[in-house]
């Protein structure tokens, strides 16, 4: 992977397999700790504790189409680099939270990437998913939930074209203002919209 | 500075649109699992939904799914025709995609080079 967004996107997938109805995305830089936490949320079917135990495992997969499972191994190696940890919480049918800390101004640590196109791709995937973004630093704050969008949109579906253009765009913005001085490389290193 | 009260006006501005869009039967499936995301799955489908909307194609879903079993020859996309008839192209990159949509989807001719077939000659596509 080469940002964190990409990460993201890996785990959103998994909260998707999950049958999760709402998956919140909360992305936090704690300038004191020096830390920055993603963490993803579902309310999906959950992992029972056997699985939950070896999760992190590389040869631990649901997955049928080969013996391997590399999303949360790579994510905890990526966490434990830069001097953080990932943790996760589970319930069978009550969900799932993976929350990955990560040293904020460590070197190894990735950039954050465009948020914006990640959730745009994800909406235009599966219109009918609930997403919230919530994006925090000491400059600002963006709380987004998809369901609002949709209620402002009326009968106008999510996935129009000129809709995920805004969203991007939209993310994009508040990312830099939110991120923009915090994780000044964030920005500079994303380069354009992809 | 783009804010959600502009969301009104783009709004109504699809709306008179909207009528003018079907939704197709053909998709393009995107492979979005670990191996796809780390190979560059997200660049290339951006670069789909981007040529299909300057084509102004609208009929064409794009969609995700998991691991398609190739890991080694991610990104994979998967052109599926309303009859089920299915194009399985591989090593995907942004330009790549640009072009199975202005020859596949648009022009109705398969790119060959980019298929599995052509990349295994000996796998099952």
């Amino acid at each position: 992977m080469r940002e964190l967004s990409e990460h993201l996107m890996d785990l959103v997938q998994n909260s998707r397999r999950a049958g999760a109805r709402l998956i919140e995305i909360s992305v936090r830089a704690l300038v004191e700790t020096d830390q920055l936490v993603l963490q993803v949320k579902d309310d999906g079917s959950g992992i029972g504790p056997e699985l939950l135990e070896r999760v992190t495992d590389p040869y631990a997969t649901t997955r049928t189409t080969r013996p391997v499972g590399l999303g949360l191994p790579l994510l905890k190696e990526l966490c434990e680099l830069t001097g953080g940890s990932l943790s996760i919480r589970s319930l069978p049918q009550e969900g799932t939270t993976v929350e990955a800390a990560l040293g904020l101004n460590h070197i190894d640590r990735l950039p954050l990437g465009d948020i914006g196109s990640t959730l745009s791709l994800l909406v235009l995937a599966d219109p009918d998913q609930d997403y919230r973004l919530v994006l925090d630093s000491p400059r600002g704050r963006l709380d987004l939930a998809t369901a609002d969008i949709r209620s402002q949109l009326q009968d106008v579906p999510l996935r129009e074209p000129s809709v995920l253009d805004w969203l991007t765009g939209y993310v994009y913005e508040q990312q830099e203002i939110i991120f923009g001085g915090v994780l000044h490389e964030i920005t500079s290193r994303t380069g354009s919209h992809s | 500075m783009k804010s959600l009260a502009e969301l009104e006006a783009i709004r109504d501005k699809a709306r008179e649109n909207l009528s003018a869009r079907q939704s197709g039967g053909r998709k393009i499936v995107v492979g979005m699992a670990t191996c796809g995301i780390a190979a560059g799955a997200r660049p290339v489908m951006n670069a789909l939904v981007e040529e299909l909307r300057v084509r102004g194609i609208h009929d064409v879903n794009v969609t995700m799914t998991g691991c398609i079993g190739v890991c080694r020859l991610e990104p994979i996309i998967e052109v599926i025709e309303e009859n089920g008839d299915k194009v399985t192209y591989v090593k995907m990159d942004p330009l790549k995609a640009k072009r199975v949509v202005a020859e596949h989807i648009v022009n109705g001719r398969i790119c060959s080079d980019l298929t599995i077939g052509a990349a295994e000659p000996k796998a099952k596509a």
